[in-house]
């Protein structure tokens, strides 16, 4: 006899691991599907030395053409590209990243953990542009309150609208001098500056802070390697009753019963998932009836190294711990009471202080060049620019009519382009970023507002939007879908628009959310 | 012949001395072995696989004017980075190999048509008007002009390349084993 499960739950990521935590802990016996393997940590990690990789760091040529962040040293934790290929138009490239292990891209996320605020709740109230949420920060705060000490999230409470105070450890650490400068200099020209915010301890991954718990209770099965490539629909009562899934390894195909199904797959790879579930009551993908999904992409664009500077006084090995290192954070600060730029919304930076400037940015080689990094050691200033990029309706995927993955599985085709209101954007970001830097008495290196490709920043987001209004978006406010009863999609698909803050927390918050509503409806029967 | 003295004798080992049981503090062969290895590059040298003799020795030239040996640091040249260059051009995509062949091929022109000799024969000052390019503002646009844009990456892959070498490790390191240590994730399947 097959085990029963109440709820299947597909990915174990930030938003799957999550679902699975609170589920369990609630007595449901739930199934999570994973199509990666199982990382084990410490077999799995070894030292090396940069000279005994065969590339000597450099990784071998053309294995990742889209994900800039891996290196030779972790090549074996990213997707692998030509096994999981996509497309996008010619000359509009989008960089997606992505992780098919246990624990997804939390094995490997940069831990900044910030709430959104109404200012992106309610966009629309604010300036106009897109959707609202059909929900407000009060009604998320509770559960981001429960997030953030489970993922030890450490940083400031300023108290600023756009920046929601958080339930955190706070960091009371000593700026360096040249932090500090910055810091004054920035407040002459009315730019908000504080503490990193992020989440802390070794690893803080779905892995270590979600997984365990859910397992300790009994409650979990967890199935690795299983590939999820269609989602089926009872036609009778037009719920989710099966997923069906290929064994990465083997190929072989099964299929399990779902009387309640977590989508939590991130971003993409859930819409891609809903627009190849097509059923005679869906042609257009599962929970489509909207012809929404897919519909509505956007992320952060982040332009590197928009400003590096040198901080004067630390040249030539005077670049103590007491004048220079730390970072800090700019929140949005533009269009927050006018909206009188040439853009709408806003930017936010991370600052960094110490460390050398890349020898590329040094005009000069050999001995020169030399000379010039011995004297510029540990004298760097850099920041880098995070914008909202606007949610709109041709920015999507679809499925691709002949393109397929290594399992068969239909593959997406995506569509994101910047336009002027991200140009104007970026422009204006390096030039406050620059004066900020100026006024502090640092001297400029380099200064550019070239972003990076979309998807670049990792925060890809909508495509499965939740909405008040059945005929605009797919899913409710608890990301339940609208046509779907017992179907949540509980990753960043959901999102209606992102601001600059790094989402995850948000999925965090909303996935807790979601699988609550679950078992509040459930023992309520309503589902 | 039986199994052991077979094995004996293969080793070299007289097939009596084999049968001697090992004292009690000496390895046996339950224990789990711990076999030090070494990497190829250590013990021999790397045969050319992509680049004319010509260009191999425009590049190596390249590579001894910007990175030269400076402060006990290892040069380009001792940390065979010509030769891992090659390499890494043998496993590289078209549009990479074309930039590399390219731009090398030009610098020697280049040097023929201006000082009538091959640019790996020019003295640092001789080949410093061909490098203008390494001395210009950096801009986050890739420089248009075809040789500015091979000098801007061969400058980039040359630092690395040195800096990530087994001879850049044991000099920074003082030859203490460990040097450069970093995460490696294994296969996982
Ligand atoms: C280098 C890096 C830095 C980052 N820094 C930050 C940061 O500082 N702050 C921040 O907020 N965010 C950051 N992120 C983004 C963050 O990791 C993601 O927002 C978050 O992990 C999303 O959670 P998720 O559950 O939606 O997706 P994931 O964590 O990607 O998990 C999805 C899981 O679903 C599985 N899956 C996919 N398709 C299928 C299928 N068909 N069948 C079965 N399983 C499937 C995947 O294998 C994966 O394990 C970063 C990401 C990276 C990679």
């Amino acid at each position: 006899m097959k085990q029963n499960f109440d709820v299947v739950i597909i990915g174990s990521g930030a938003s799957g691991g999550m679902a699975a935590s609170i589920l369990c802990q609630a007595g449901v016996k739930c199934l999570m599907l994973e199509a990666g393997p199982m990382p084990d940590l410490d077999r799995h990690r070894t030292l090396k030395a940069v000279y005994e990789l065969p590339y000597r760091g450099f990784n071998k040529p053309g294995r990742f053409p889209h994900i800039t962040q891996a290196s030779e040293f972790d090549a074996n934790l990213w997707i692998d590209e030509k096994a999981n290929p996509y497309s996008y138009p010619e000359n509009d490239p989008f960089y997606w990243v992505r992780i098919r292990m246990m624990g997804g891209k939390t094995l490997r996320w940069g831990r900044a953990s910030w709430r959104l605020s109404n200012y992106e709740f309610q966009g629309k109230s604010h300036d106009g542009f897109g959707e609202n949420w059909p929900l407000d920060l009060k009604e998320l705060s509770p559960f981001y309150e429960r997030v953030e000490p489970i993922f030890k999230v450490a940083g400031r409470n300023e108290g600023w609208a756009q920046m929601p105070d958080g339930n955190i450890t706070l960091d009371d650490s000593r700026d360096s001098t040249s932090i500090q400068r910055f810091r004054d200099s920035a407040r002459k020209l009315s730019i908000p500056t504080t503490k990193p915010r992020r989440s802390g301890g070794t690893l803080a991954s779905s892995v270590n802070l979600l997984l365990p718990g859910a397992l300790e209770t009994g409650n979990l099965t967890i199935v690795p390697n299983a590939v999820v490539r269609e989602i089926g629909l009872d036609a009778k009562t037009g719920l989710v009753n099966a997923v069906h899934f290929v064994d990465r390894r083997s190929r072989r195909d099964y299929t399990v019963d779902a009387k309640y199904l977590m989508l939590g797959a991130s971003t993409l790879e859930s819409t891609r998932l809903l627009l190849n579930s097509r059923s005679r009551q869906f042609p257009n993908g599962l929970a489509n009836s909207s012809g929404v999904l897919g519909h509505y992409l956007f992320d952060q664009f982040y332009v590197k190294n928009s400003v590096v500077a040198i901080v004067p006084e630390a040249k030539n090995g005077k670049a103590g711990r007491t004048l220079m290192g730390g970072a800090g954070y700019i929140p949005r600060f533009t269009n927050l009471k006018a909206n009188d730029l040439k853009f709408i919304r806003g930017y936010a930076f991370d600052f960094h202080s110490g460390g050398s400037p890349n020898p590329e940015l040094l005009p000069a080689y050999g001995n020169n060049l030399q000379k010039l990094l011995i004297e510029l050691q540990g004298s760097a200033f850099s920041m880098t620019t995070m914008g909202e990029g606007l949610a709109r309706y041709e920015n999507r995927v679809s499925i691709h009519p002949t393109l397929r993955d290594a399992w068969g599985v239909p593959c997406l085709h995506i569509v994101q382009k910047y336009m002027d209101n991200e140009f104007e954007m970026a422009k204006h970001a390096m030039e406050s970023g620059a004066a900020a830097c100026e006024g502090a008495g640092f001297e400029i290196l380099a200064k550019h507002w070239e972003m990076v490709p979309p998807g670049e920043s990792i925060h890809e987001l909508g495509t499965c939007r939740m909405g008040t209004d059945n005929k605009t978006s797919v899913l409710n406010k608890w990301n339940q879908a609208h046509d779907v009863k017992n179907l949540f999609v509980i990753d960043g698909s959901s999102f209606v628009s992102g601001g600059v803050q790094n989402p995850t927390l948000t999925i965090l918050a909303l996935a807790m959310r979601a699988s609550e509503y679950l078992i509040d409806q459930r023992k309520k029967g309503q589902l | 012949m039986k199994r052991r003295s077979a094995l004996g004798g293969l080793w070299g080992v007289p097939a009596l001395a084999a049968q001697v049981p090992p004292t009690s503090n000496a390895p046996t062969r339950d224990d789990n072995p711990k076999i030090e290895t070494a990497t190829a590059d250590a013990v021999a040298s790397p045969r050319k696989r992509y680049l004319t003799a010509q260009q191999f020795a425009t590049l190596a030239k390249l590579c001894d004017l910007i990175a030269p040996p400076f402060n006990g640091r290892p040069s380009a040249k001792e940390a065979e980075t010509p030769e891992f260059l090659d390499f890494l051009l043998s496993e590289s995509g078209t549009e990479r190999q074309v930039l590399y062949a390219q731009g090398l091929d030009q610098l020697d022109i280049n040097a023929r048509l201006k000082q009538n000799m091959a640019f790996s024969e020019l003295s640092e000052t001789g080949a410093a008007e061909h490098l203008a390019p390494l001395q210009a503002k950096w801009t986050w646009r890739a420089p248009s002009d075809p040789l500015a844009m091979f000098l801007r990456d061969a400058k980039n892959d040359i630092l690395r390349a040195t800096a990530n070498s087994r001879a850049w490790a044991e000099a920074a390191a003082g030859g203490r084993r460990g040097a450069g240590l970093n995460t490696f994730w294994e296969v996982i399947d």
